[in-house]
């Protein structure tokens, strides 16, 4: 019996804007990773060359295929920080366990949305600075203007791509709670697919790593992809919350 | 601006490792209005690339009309009939010039053995017409001719000779999708570097009707 009932939904929007005050590290991380890989980018990602008498050619070939993927990388490894630090963060506040997994869910949506857009946008910065940097006069017309239709695609596949590595980084994160083991376990398990892939299968037969990734990279519907990012993100964060709840106290 | 970039670079990993490392002296910076500045920047430039004027860009020609230079071989016998080079659309003009010339005999050496020689009669003004053509060039079906050092033609001492300027180097950048695009829109890949390099030239000259033209290295046409 209390005077203020207190209601699930406010603890988790108080949790929730509390994180977002206090992990503004995450999304500095997000920003200098993908200023770090446009840089990289900046390069070109592969050039070929070829020459006849008096006349050398050289075509550079540029993407921000790396961008995307570095911003993958750190919210994996920001969503599994988070997910492994939890505890600490659950007794400076007055709350349970879903409570804090929902916010800490919340928080790590709004920063793998703001991390795809972002990283998406980084393909129009990389055009502008070629183009400004050397000179309008060397750059093919193909493909450097991007029709807002595609950037669309661009940003909405990204903070799904995004979403699906944060959630899986956040399972693992509650998987190492659960036990330690884990941190050895996982990549053993892909690592030794990898090696099992690359010795043992002559016949070229597909094994879950390459079934796994077809499965989302070789889907070329969007409201496919959708779903599939969706229905699998709700699923490890699910997992994830009620293997948190089955979490002793403190260990 | 390679080593700017390489310094940038680890400055940022650095910045990156004591954000994973959660170095508190670090964490004091992290304030929002940095990010809020980093973050209408990245969307400010949305406008700017559709700002970016399309005329200057390289664009691609058609693979019909390449594979028409296949058949120049042909279209040179035809040059000396029709006497128009300008209208010959796989030649390009490098240079137009007129030389006052008064003597009577006019020398050809010197001259690539990719370079054939057009001669058209005029009236005598004393003035020699010189235009220089090569053939188009195209680099994974964009043409780059305009790109290429031409060879000089000279006329000293009245000798006719070609002179090798410099080696001609061209780069060329292009895009390409991201993968998060191309998954869903088709992958146009690029399908490695297409390139038909327009091997020869043509030196057409119009000469006055009593000059008298020597050439002992390479045939020379007369047009009409």
């Amino acid at each position: 019996m209390y005077l203020i009932e207190p209601r699930t939904i406010d603890i988790v929007i108080k949790q929730f804007l509390y994180k977002l005050k206090t992990n503004l590290s995450v999304f500095y991380g997000i920003a200098a990773i993908e200023l770090f890989a446009v840089f990289a980018a900046s390069g070109g990602v592969s050039s070929s060359g070829t020459s006849s008498t008096n006349l050398s050619v050289k075509v550079n070939l540029y993407s921000a295929d790396i961008v995307i993927v570095f911003a993958i990388i750190w919210i994996f490894i920001a969503s599994l920080r988070f997910s492994i630090n939890q505890e600490e963060m659950d007794f400076s506040l007055v709350s349970n366990r879903f409570c804090s997994n929902v916010s800490s869910m919340c928080f790590l949506a709004v920063a793998s949305i703001v991390s795809g857009i972002t990283a998406s946008l980084y393909t129009v910065i990389l055009r502008i600075a070629i183009y400004y940097g050397a000179g309008s006069g060397n750059i093919v017309s193909d493909n450097f203007f991007i029709s807002p239709q595609y950037l669309v695609i661009g940003i909405a596949s990204s903070i799904l791509y995004i979403i699906l590595f944060c959630s899986a980084g956040y399972l693992y994160g509650v998987l190492i709670r659960l036990s330690k083991l884990f941190v050895l376990f996982v990549p053993a398990c892909l690592i030794g697919e990898l090696i099992t892939l690359r010795i043992f299968n002559p016949s070229g037969h597909e094994f879950y790593i390459s079934k796994i990734t077809n499965f989302y990279f070789s889907e070329s519907s969007l409201l496919l992809f959708f779903v599939k990012a969706i229905v699998t993100s709700i699923v490890l964060f699910t997992s994830a919350l009620l293997i948190s709840d089955r979490l002793e106290v403190r260990r | 601006m390679k080593s700017m970039i390489l310094l940038l670079n680890t400055v940022i990993a650095i910045v990156v490792l004591l954000l994973i490392l959660r170095v508190k002296f670090f964490h004091r910076f992290c304030v929002k209005w940095p990010l809020f500045i980093y973050f209408a920047l990245i969307l400010a430039v949305i406008p700017v690339l559709y700002a970016v004027p399309k005329e200057g860009l390289l664009r691609t020609v058609p693979a019909s009309e390449i594979n028409g230079l296949l058949f120049r071989e042909n279209a040179f016998e035809n040059l000396g009939k029709k006497n128009k080079p300008e209208e010959v659309p796989w030649l390009h003009l490098c240079y137009n010039k007129e030389i006052k010339y008064s003597k009577n005999k006019i020398e050809i050496k010197d001259i690539d053995s990719n370079t054939r020689i057009f001669v058209k009669r005029k009236d005598n003004d004393e003035i020699i017409r010189l235009k220089y053509y090569i053939i188009k060039t195209y680099v994974d079906n964009i043409d780059v001719t305009d790109k290429i050092i031409p060879t000089e033609i000279k006329l000293e001492n009245g000798s006719l000779s070609e002179k090798f300027i410099a080696n001609s180097f061209i780069e060329l950048s292009r895009f390409k999708k991201d993968f998060s695009v191309s998954q869903f829109t088709g992958n146009e890949g690029y399908k490695g570097l297409m390139f038909t390099p327009g091997i020869g030239a043509v030196l057409y000259l119009e000469l006055p009707k009593t000059l008298l033209v020597e050439s002992k290295e390479k045939p020379v046409v007369f047009v009409d």
